[in-house]
Order: C-alpha cells, then sequence, then structure tokens
C-alpha cells in the first residue's frame, strides 16, 4: 500500500514537473493578445482585412503572441469567448466587429487588469477599453470616380447588407464621386439584409445587370460572389475591404481597401510599454488605415492619374466629400452651397442622396 | 429587360428547382426529407471540394450530387431500412450536413474553384443577350427536370413509387419490394439536391461559405406543398418562388420606400398564401402514405 502511495505521488510529480516545463515553452513571458472576428478569416473582404493586421502584430512586435477565434456571432457567444480568454491570461482583446461592443464593455467593467479594443465602437470607456475604426467613404468616393469613368450605360450597382450610417456613406460617396465625372450616372442599391449570404449576393448583382448596371460594387463580407456575377458577365468591379482582384482579374477597377495593421501595431506596443490610454481613434486615408487598391488593367492610365491626384488632396486635407451643395433623393436641400455636412450628421447618415435609387426605412 | 428578368428569375430559382423536385419524388414515395438544406449544403460543399481540387468544374457539379446520395443513404438506412421516425431523421440529417459542411468547407473559405461562366453572346439580338445569362449548369438542370418528369409519368418504375406512396400495402401484395422502392426514391432525392447544392455554389455564387444555402433546402420543402407533390408543376412552383424574391429587389432598386427587410418577406408571404389556398381546396392533394407519417402509423 505504501508502496502505491509512493507511486502515485511520483507520477504526480512527473506530471507536474511535465507541465511546468511545457507551460513556459509554449508561452514564456510572451505577451497575450487575443481576437475574434465575426466570419472566416479567408473571406478576402472584412475578417481577412481584420486577420492582416493580426498577422502583422505576431511579425512586428516582439515578444508577443497572438491567437484567434473565427466565426463568432454576436451574441452570448462573444461573451464567452472573451470569457475564456481572460481566464487563458490574455493581456489584450481585439474585438473587431461592431455587435461585440456591449459584451465588451460589460467585461472591461469586471476586468480592469486587461485591456480591450473594439473595432466601430462608438465610444472608449476609462480605463481599459479603446475603440478604433476608419472613415473609409474618401476612399470610396475615389473608386466612384473611377466608376463614373468606366461605365458606359451611367447606371452603377450596389450590393450592400444594411442599410446603416457606416453603409449609407458608402454608397452616396461613391455616388457623388462617380456624379463629379459624370454628371447623369446614377447608383441603383440592393440590401440583402446579411452581411453573408452569397446566394442572395449572386441574386443581387444579377437583377442589377439586368437594369443595365455596368459597374458592380458591394459592402458585404465577403466580395467573391458579386465579383464573379461581374466577371462572368463582362462588366466592370469595384472592391472593398481587401483586394480581390484576383476573382475578378479583367473586371476589377479598384477599391477602399482597409490597412488596420499600422494602427494595431501601436497599440499592442503600447500596451506593452504600459502606455496605452484609452482613446477613440478614427482614421482615414490621410493616415493611411484606409488605402485605395491596386488598380486594375481595365482602368486606362489618364484616369488613374486623375483618381490618384484627387486622392493626394484628400490626404492633404484640401477636399470633403459631403460638401455642399448636396439634395437628398427626394429633392430636399441637405447641404447648401459652401458648407459641409457635419462630423455629427456624417455618423448619423440615414439618408440616399441625389441620384441613389433604392429603399431604406 | 424583360428576357433578363426572365433569366434572373430562372437563375435565382435553379438550386431551389432541383431540389423540390428531388424532394417531391421522395415524397410521393412516403418519406418526407426534412434534412433537405444538409442535403445541399454537403453538395454545395462536395462539389467545391472536387472543382477546387480536380479542377474540373463538371467533375465538381455531379460529384455534388454523389455527395447528396451518400447523406441521403444514412437517412435511407434509417428511416426505410430501420424504420425510424421520419421527422426526427431528417433534422438529424439537417444537423449534420451543416456540421460536416462547415467543418470540412473551412479550407475551402475563399479559395478559387473552377465555376460554370456564362454562355458567351450569339447574334440574335435580344434574345442572344438573354441566352448569355445562363450557364451550362442551368441547361443540366433543365434536362433533369425533364427526365424525372419522363421517368416519372410515363415509365413502370415512376408509376410504382406513385403507387408506394398511396398504399405501400398494395404494392406488397403485387409482389414488389416497398423497402427497395423507397429507398431508391430517397437516394434520387439525395442526388436532386445534392445537385441543387452544387448549382449553388458553382453556378450560381461561385464560392463557398458557411451554411451557405441559407433556408433555400427548408423553402423547398414548403416548395413540394405549393407544387401539389405534382412534377410537373415543381417548375411553376419554384419559379413564383424565384420571382418573389425578384420582385423584392426589383422594387428596391425602384426606390419603393418600404423596409428592404419586409421586401425580402415576399418570398416567405407568397409560400404562406399559397400554402393557404391550397389547404382550403376540396380536393385531397397529400400522398395518403405521407399522412401515415404524421400520425404515428409509420409503415
Amino acid at each position: 500500500m505504501r508502496f502505491k502511495l509512493v507511486k502515485y505521488l511520483g507520477l504526480l510529480a512527473l506530471t507536474a514537473t511535465a507541465i511546468a516545463m511545457i507551460w513556459p515553452a509554449a508561452y514564456a513571458d510572451d505577451f497575450k493578445v487575443g481576437y475574434l472576428y465575426v466570419g472566416p478569416v479567408d473571406d478576402y473582404g472584412y475578417n481577412y482585412a481584420q486577420n492582416q493586421a493580426r498577422l502583422m502584430v505576431q511579425k512586428e512586435v516582439p515578444g508577443v503572441t497572438t491567437q484567434y477565434v473565427e466565426n463568432v456571432p454576436e451574441n452570448a457567444d462573444a461573451d464567452r469567448v472573451m470569457e475564456r480568454m481572460i481566464n487563458g491570461n490574455f493581456k489584450m482583446i481585439f474585438a473587431t466587429s461592431y455587435g461585440y461592443y456591449n459584451d465588451m464593455v460589460r467585461l472591461a467593467a469586471q476586468h480592469h487588469e486587461v485591456i480591450f479594443e473594439h473595432c466601430g465602437g462608438p465610444k472608449a470607456i476609462d480605463p481599459n477599453a479603446g475603440t478604433y475604426f476608419s472613415d473609409v467613404y474618401q476612399a470610396v468616393y475615389l473608386a466612384g470616380i473611377t466608376a463614373g469613368k468606366m461605365t458606359k450605360t451611367g447606371k452603377l450597382g450596389y450590393v450592400a447588407a444594411h442599410p446603416i450610417p457606416q453603409v449609407l456613406n458608402n454608397i452616396n460617396a461613391f455616388e457623388l464621386g462617380a456624379k463629379s465625372v459624370n454628371p447623369a450616372v446614377k447608383t441603383y442599391v440592393i440590401f440583402t439584409g446579411e452581411w453573408a449570404d452569397p446566394p442572395k449576393e449572386s441574386a443581387a448583382a444579377q437583377k442589377l445587370i439586368s437594369i443595365g448596371a455596368d459597374v458592380l460594387t458591394d459592402h458585404q463580407d465577403n466580395p467573391i460572389p458579386v465579383a464573379r456575377v461581374a466577371e462572368t458577365n463582362h462588366i466592370y468591379f469595384v472592391g472593398y475591404e481587401s483586394d480581390a482582384s484576383k476573382f475578378a482579374p479583367k473586371g476589377w477597377l479598384t477599391g477602399a481597401i482597409f490597412n488596420w495593421g499600422p494602427t494595431e501595431v501601436k497599440l499592442v506596443t503600447s500596451a506593452m510599454k504600459g502606455t496605452w490610454k484609452p482613446e477613440h481613434i478614427v482614421g482615414s486615408i490621410s493616415d493611411g488605415m484606409v488605402e485605395l487598391a491596386p488598380f486594375g488593367p481595365a482602368v486606362p492610365a489618364d484616369v488613374q492619374t486623375m483618381v490618384l491626384n484627387e486622392k493626394k488632396d484628400f490626404v492633404a486635407g484640401k477636399k470633403e466629400v459631403f460638401a455642399g451643395p448636396l439634395k437628398d433623393a427626394s429633392g430636399k436641400e441637405i447641404v447648401p452651397a459652401g458648407q459641409t455636412l457635419s462630423p455629427d450628421k456624417i455618423a448619423n447618415m440615414n439618408f440616399f442622396l441625389d441620384g441613389v435609387e433604392g429603399s431604406i426605412q | 429587360m424583360i428576357l433578363d428578368t426572365v433569366a434572373t428569375v430562372f437563375i435565382v430559382s435553379t438550386p431551389a428547382l432541383l431540389a423540390t423536385l428531388g424532394e417531391t419524388v421522395g415524397e410521393r414515395a412516403g418519406v418526407i426529407n426534412l434534412g433537405l438544406e444538409g442535403q445541399m449544403l454537403l453538395g454545395a460543399v462536395g462539389s467545391y471540394y472536387v472543382s477546387f481540387s480536380t479542377n474540373s468544374v463538371w467533375l465538381g457539379f455531379f460529384a455534388g450530387g454523389l455527395f447528396g446520395v451518400a447523406i441521403a443513404t444514412i437517412f435511407a438506412l434509417m428511416v426505410v431500412t430501420a424504420g425510424r421516425n421520419q421527422i426526427t431523421s431528417g433534422l438529424a440529417i439537417y444537423l449534420l450536413g451543416y456540421g460536416v459542411s462547415a467543418f470540412y468547407g473551412r479550407t475551402l473559405v475563399g479559395q478559387k474553384a473552377p465555376t460554370f461562366s456564362d454562355f458567351q453572346p450569339l447574334g440574335w439580338g435580344g434574345f442572344g443577350i438573354f441566352l448569355s445569362h445562363f450557364n451550362s449548369a442551368h441547361v443540366i438542370a433543365l434536362i433533369v427536370f425533364a427526365i424525372v418528369l419522363y421517368a416519372f409519368y410515363r415509365t413502370r418504375l415512376g408509376t410504382l413509387v406513385k403507387a408506394v406512396g398511396a398504399s405501400a400495402d398494395s404494392v406488397f401484395v403485387a409482389g414488389y419490394s416497398v423497402r427497395a422502392i423507397r429507398f431508391g426514391a430517397v437516394l434520387v432525392n439525395g442526388f436532386l439536391s445534392g445537385l441543387g447544392g452544387a448549382a449553388l455554389a458553382l453556378a450560381y455564387s461561385g464560392s463557398w461559405s458557411e451554411g451557405m444555402t441559407h433556408g433555400i433546402g427548408w423553402i423547398s420543402v414548403a416548395l413540394v406543398v405549393v407544387a401539389t407533390w405534382e412534377p410537373l408543376y415543381v417548375l411553376p412552383a419554384v419559379l413564383l418562388y424565384g420571382s418573389a424574391q425578384v420582385l423584392a429587389m426589383t422594387l428596391q432598386v425602384s426606390g419603393v420606400d418600404v423596409s428592404p427587410y419586409l421586401l425580402d418577406m415576399i418570398p416567405y408571404v407568397v409560400a404562406l398564401a399559397v400554402m393557404a389556398f391550397f389547404a382550403n381546396s376540396k380536393r385531397d392533394v397529400m400522398p395518403r402514405e405521407l399522412k401515415n407519417v404524421f400520425s404515428e402509423v409509420g409503415f
């Protein structure tokens, strides 16, 4: 009996030693950063762009271990995943989808030892929750110029997920950009009601082609369905969120793409140094948080030059997208000449501008 | 413009056409399969995988049908061979198909597999442009539809399927194996719904994503009722659903001041309305053996 106990204790000690040896080897003193993604990281859209940033952090910040969980729904699952990260001794958590915000705020209040960053949230919360996002509509405006130059029918098609302000900013900016070079151009919008529903996105794209659109773009998590419909129908495609030119090699024009990496590298580095502060960061094309994707082979050199010149004006802060005079789709004046739309109005946009056809409510 | 809309309606309806046709054959033999959505998902992921790895869209397309057969075999073993409850078995098949496709499909997300490309525009003016909206998968779907109609209405096998659904006892007395006929009908359902999933992945959206059917399988089960269990009426029933979906989009782009979320309900409201209408009709159209499934008598 005594012998057995010794053996038993010996086995326990052995196991404990093994764990003690493996544990630091796996994690050492690394600063652990966890990421939550709402969709798959290979979607060539929103989550792809987010994951590119994580890879950059992993590569460029020494002493960091990153881990991610993809396909986390915007419900109690997000809460559970974050709890698990907190219990797993993660020091910093990036909640990268809008719907994680409330869960993050609640957990941040309970766990002051962890730093939270939320992408797209309305405001930072002391002492440990920051938010970051980027105005993307300037880049979409530039893509709109390209579309306005390339269309022959004067009809642009937009497949979008939900009629929320960020989406409406982009749709209106796209039309304004196109209209600046092609006054008669119209943008037709179909909302699919889902961030990702490939069959419906294809159907919407098909429908837009049937009414004569010859440039398509999208605001969905995954650009592939719309890109493919555009390519197989031999028309142009403007991307969004990441460079998806390989899905429409002939029809690809350009697109507004996110570049979260440099911002996240700064945030993680400051968190490790202890200089991190809860901030509400809003980037734009001028600081490179948003970029214009490379042009496709269909775009002539003079159009490229023109778009890049306009881009310089945005980067230099000399140009505003929502500058008066602007009328909404019903003809009501939104901004008089000589004025610009206030940031608050942009953030709460709930209308289509003149030239956009579609329904919102 | 009208021809273009017709083309869009048909393209939107193709996956549901194949799935509804399969489910109709199965139900006419007296087996309701609620796992249709799962079978479509497995067909979709299987077809995309095979198309991706063999670089052949045709192999992928038919492999989708075979993946459907594979999962339908499990269903047939459960309900036909072992005589288990069809409703719960069907739900299990849905969950199985969803889970397996999501798990094995992870590596396919964002991958570019060969997909069907639309026909080149020919001469013939507007009609040529109309034809250029389609691709080979749509032609195959129509051919399959014609073959199933012929087999169902014009061959002895079709008569046996109908007879098994109307009265299994009579077929048994006539010396045929009820189980063999039902097993076959379930496999046909698996093949057609798998093909429907393949059409969704390879001819329609050209990509794979988790749960990409988004309820097309479920609506197909309902469309069987709209088609009053007649394979011939599957085409109009499915086109009705397709036009309702396209109508919702047409209303959106024409600037109707109604919430897009409300407009998205149109296809489902139409399906409900048609079902409500037929529920009132005096003609009894439901296969009799199918009623037994719901009254728990079974065979």
